[in-house]
Order: C-alpha cells, then sequence, then structure tokens
C-alpha cells in the first residue's frame, strides 16, 4: 500500500476548523452522512452507501465439514476486499494493513459476539455443516469504511436465506428456491458498528473532539504520523454495539485517550444511534421482502440508473456550507436545486443536439 | 466511422477532414488527438472541437491530469531525494522539482521545502515517455506568484471546472472577489488552493467554486450576490 500523504496545509486547516465547532461539509460533530441500503437481485446481496463512501457485501453458502472442534456448529467467515477501485492507494491482490484490520474488527464483532446461530446451521453432526462466506467488497473509500462495512455486513446476513433441505435416512436433498422456500438466517441481536469517531486533540486547546462519521480527510487527519512514527494527531475509537444497546466492541487506534470521558460520551451517542441504524435495516429488509412477494424486479442496475443524471453533479461537493450557519442556510438549498436543474437542462439540450 | 466538428468521438475514430485540411495549411492538434502515418486519430471519448484557424481538440469530463508543458500545476511535495523534490500532481507518475528551480536558490542557499508542503509550479518537461519536470521560477528567475503556498485550503476538482473558472468569460472570480478577498491558485491539474480572512470564509468560497461548475454566468452572479 502506497502511503497517502495529506499536506500541511489542509491538515492544519481541517483541525482548526473542528476546533472552532465547524466541519468541511457542515455536518454538527455527531452527525452522520446520509445511509442508503439497495438489495441485489439475489438474497444476501446489497450496497450500502455512507455519503460517498460504498460497500458490497455478498454471502454465500456451501456444505463442508465441520471443525473437530465443534462438530454441532457451522461456520461463518468473512472476507473483506479493498482494492484500488475503492481508493488509487490500494493495491490490487495484496492484503493491506487496513484489509486484515477491517477483517478483524469485523470478525470480532460478528463471530465473536456470537449474534449468528451457529448450531443452526448443522446438517449432520461432525459430517455436514453449512459454511456461510461473507464477501464484502469496498468500491469507494471516502472515510469510515469500517462502519459501512459493517452496516453491509449485518444487512447480507440479515437478508440472506440458506436453501432448505430434507433428510430421508442418510439421504440428504437441498431443495432449490423454486421448490421450497429458503430459511433466513438466525440473528440473536444485531450488532452493528455504529459509531467509529476520530477524536482531534487540539494542542492549544489541550482537549480532545470527538467528530463521529468522519470523512476521509478527518479520517487520515487523525490517524497521520509524525516523522518519528508518533501519532499525534487523534485516534479512531471504534464502537460496536446492538440494538439492546449492548457494546460489542472497543477498538483504539492512533493516539492515546487522556480521559475516560471521551469514551462515555462516544458511548452515549453510538447507543442511540445504532438503534436507528439496526430499525432502519430492519425496515428497509421488511419493504424488500414484500417487493418480492409481489414479484418486482429488484437488482442493483434500478437503483444505479435512478440517480443517474444527478450522479456527476453533486460528488465534488465535499466542501459544503449547509447547516453552517443559519444565515447560509437560504443560501445553499437555492443553488444546489438550480444546479440540478441546469445540469438536466444542459443533458436535454445535449440530447437534442444529438438527435438534431 | 466519419467524425465532424461537434460531435460525440470515441477513441478509434479517424478525422479525415483534418488530414486534408493540412495538406494545405497547418493545423494544431490539442489533447485527444494524434497523429498517426495513416491519418488523425482520436485517443479521447468527447466532443471534438475547433478554434479558427485550425486547432482541434477533444473536450470531455475528466478528472486525472495529463501533464501538458507550459500549465501551472498545484502539487504536494512527498520526498526529498538528494537534490530534488517528489511532488504529487495528480498525474500517473510523480514530478520531480529541483531544489535549485526556486528564486535565489543556490547550491549553499537552499529552499525552505518541506515533505507536505503544497507547492504552484510551472510544468517545465512533459513528454509522455519521461517524468514530468516542475520549476517555480520564471525565465528571468523570478518567482512571479510560483512556490510554496502557506495556509489556506486545497482541495481537489474535475479538469474542466479550473478552465472553466480561469477563462476570461467566468464571472465567478470577479463575483467572488466584489463579496469577499481572497487568494486563489488553480492548478491546471484539478486541484484549487484557496485563502480568505478566515475559516468560514474560506470554506464558503471553495463551496462557491465547486458549485458553480454546472452554472451559467447569471446564476453565478446570483449566488454570488447572495452569499451575504
Amino acid at each position: 500500500m502506497r502511503d497517502t500523504l495529506i499536506s500541511i496545509c489542509e491538515k492544519n486547516f481541517l483541525q482548526q476548523l473542528v476546533a472552532e465547532g465547524h466541519r468541511l461539509d457542515g455536518r454538527n460533530y455527531n452527525e452522520s452522512r446520509t445511509l442508503k441500503i439497495s438489495f441485489g437481485s439475489s438474497y444476501g446481496s446489497c450496497i450500502v452507501t455512507l455519503g460517498e463512501t460504498k460497500v458490497l457485501a455478498q454471502v454465500t453458502c456451501e456444505v463442508t465439514q465441520p471443525k473437530q472442534v465443534r462438530p454441532n456448529e457451522g461456520i461463518l467467515f468473512i472476507n473483506v476486499d479493498v482494492g484500488p477501485m475503492a481508493s488509487p492507494q490500494f493495491e490490487a491482490n495484496r492484503s493491506s494493513d487496513l484489509s486484515v484490520y477491517l477483517n478483524r474488527l469485523l470478525e470480532k464483532c460478528y463471530k465473536d459476539s456470537k449474534c449468528i446461530d451457529l448450531e443452526s446451521l448443522c446438517i449432520v453432526v461432525e459430517e455436514k455443516v453449512w459454511s456461510i462466506r461473507v464477501d464484502i467488497r469496498v468500491l469507494n473509500h471516502d472515510g469510515n469504511i469500517i462502519e459501512c462495512a459493517s452496516i453491509a455486513t449485518l444487512t447480507a446476513l440479515a437478508h440472506f436465506k440458506r436453501p432448505d433441505i430434507t433428510r430421508s435416512g442418510d439421504q440428504i436433498i437441498i431443495h432449490t428456491i423454486a421448490e421450497k422456500d429458503p430459511i433466513p438466517t438466525v440473528l440473536y441481536h444485531y450488532p452493528v458498528r455504529a459509531v467509529s469517531c476520530c477524536f482531534l486533540k487540539i494542542a492549544f486547546m489541550y482537549s480532545s473532539i470527538i467528530v463521529s462519521d468522519p470523512s476521509y480527510l478527518e479520517e487520515s487527519v487523525c490517524l497521520s504520523n509524525t516523522e518519528e512514527g508518533i501519532s499525534k494527531g487523534g485516534g479512531l475509537l471504534v464502537i460496536g454495539m446492538n440494538q439492546y444497546k449492548e457494546l460489542c466492541l472497543l477498538d483504539l487506534t492512533g493516539a492515546a485517550i487522556d480521559s475516560s470521558n471521551i469514551v462515555h460520551k462516544a458511548m452515549a451517542s453510538a447507543a442511540d444511534k445504532c438503534k436507528d441504524i439496526v430499525d432502519l435495516v430492519k425496515s428497509t429488509i421488511a419493504s424488500d421482502d414484500t417487493l418480492r412477494q409481489k414479484r418486482e424486479k429488484v437488482s442493483f442496475a434500478n437503483t444505479i440508473t435512478q440517480d443517474h443524471l444527478l450522479s456527476l453533479s453533486r460528488k465534488d461537493l465535499n466542501i459544503r456550507l449547509k447547516k453552517y450557519h443559519v444565515e447560509d442556510l437560504t443560501i445553499e438549498e437555492d443553488p444546489m436545486s438550480e444546479d440540478d436543474d441546469s445540469h438536466k437542462q444542459l443533458r436535454s439540450s445535449r440530447r437534442e443536439h444529438q438527435n438534431g | 466511422m466519419k467524425v465532424v466538428v461537434g460531435d460525440v468521438v470515441l477513441p478509434g475514430d479517424q478525422c479525415e477532414f483534418i488530414a486534408t485540411i493540412a495538406e494545405k495549411s497547418r493545423v494544431l492538434l490539442g489533447p485527444g488527438l494524434r497523429k498517426e502515418v495513416d491519418g488523425v486519430f482520436i485517443t479521447k471519448a468527447g466532443l471534438l472541437r475547433r478554434r479558427a484557424p485550425n486547432t482541434f481538440w477533444v473536450d470531455g469530463y475528466q478528472k486525472r491530469y495529463i501533464p501538458a508543458r507550459g500549465e501551472n500545476v498545484i502539487g504536494l511535495v512527498t520526498q526529498k531525494m538528494g537534490d530534488i523534490f517528489r511532488v504529487d500532481i495528480g498525474s500517473s507518475c510523480h514530478a520531480t522539482l529541483s531544489y535549485l528551480s526556486f528564486e535565489s536558490a543556490t547550491k549553499k542557499n537552499r529552499p525552505k521545502v518541506e515533505i507536505g508542503d503544497v507547492v504552484y509550479a510551472k510544468m517545465l518537461v512533459a513528454s509522455k515517455d519521461m517524468e514530468p519536470e516542475l520549476v517555480c521560477v520564471d525565465s528571468n528567475g523570478k518567482k512571479n506568484r510560483l512556490g510554496v503556498l502557506e495556509d489556506g485550503f486545497v482541495f481537489k476538482c474535475s479538469l474542466n471546472l479550473i478552465r472553466k473558472i480561469l477563462s476570461p468569460q467566468c464571472m465567478l472570480i470577479e463575483s467572488i472577489k466584489n463579496e469577499w478577498p481572497f487568494e486563489l491558485a488553480a492548478g491546471m491539474n484539478g486541484k484549487i488552493w484557496i485563502k480568505a480572512k478566515t475559516m468560514r470564509e474560506t470554506v464558503a468560497v471553495g463551496n462557491a467554486i465547486l458549485a458553480s461548475e454546472y452554472l451559467t454566468n447569471e446564476e453565478i452572479k446570483s449566488i454570488c450576490c447572495r452569499m451575504y
């Protein structure tokens, strides 16, 4: 992995801006970007978008022999792939520190917290069990992959349905979806990594500020090291919780925390956010199920073409004044709508031009 | 496929009419066009444009910078290697910047450039087979606004937006200038450096620039008036 370098002026600017109480994209400290979940045509595939960060998750299953230590439990395998598609600094077919870190965090969050009923995946003890594999692919990296990937994993697992089986004597028949309704995976609880927040240490204030859902720039400023390899800028605190506000995961990278208040504050905001995210995941899965029962076609193609017209115009607006100051609010809304309209006009005039 | 000016062209299309013009007079080929033995070919997708008398180029939406001689770019110093600095300008490979190509720099008097600094420099060598080379002085050995940019904020945008705000027809800079004083350096590699009096103003200026990508001059004027 090539090292990403952030210019000194960007770093200083961001730190001062946060110290003044603002963020680059106009959010509040504990405000998240918009979360969008869309499903693919098969069960267990979804794309989760958090702002500009985009993650694709696909769940597959196969029948394998169980591990000798746990003969009556199925297997859950999580694989994270961060390729050059996400951001040019990543190399293809090589596991970077980030992908190993992500993999470990996801395993901690989903495997070690025992959210999946692995015993229900058993077919024949010591012989055959279902092995569930979650493939995570990061499509675009704009900070906070951790949260995006964990929501994707959760959604894909909750959405996934494995084929039904019947046992007659020694024979096991695996039914296709057409023959018998598939069985959903049993989730005891919905752990989600709600808040992965950066805290920036502002040197002249001798205090740390918690910023949730960091963007790419914020994340890299927090994790940037000095030349001696000591990180002073801040760190990344990852908190995983389920919908019952139980802690599943706590992870810290970067600089050390100097007061316990930060962790308490972050946990308090994580608790509320986790509930919202889990509710959203559940409601989108429910609405997707009703769509599927009506035999309407669900696929990624629909979701991509829907916002195709405006996708170019907004992508670069990573600096925003939105909600920056009350008097700016009226300014910001108008140009955005004008922006979209003019873009549409441009497109349509171009189309006319081509036809003519 | 036969193409004419104003068409949407794709890589591989042949421009026969340019070859016929070239027989009579001089023709300038810009980005996206390449002369081969058996004619002129398109190498980039976009709209074929022409400026009188005979300058042709392909215009398309682009974010990746392709170095071109004489352009001003904004780069990030990523490495110090002996007597050169390596500068990331967003092209496929890093550019080099010699420490002697600063104003009044000598072997004894080295310029103060640190890793992580942002420099505004001119492209001296840009060929497709060699590493691009930058300089921070003009031909008279004067600084002429080039050099290390201090404070402020740098952000990326599309190459089209840079060309738009630098074109004399665009009212953007004129309009914002009346509202707030600010400093701006626009690199042709899709990077803009801005510095205003306060943080808030800097962000506002940056936002206005990014928002103006698809706006007409009248619309730009109206946003800039409403900034207060």
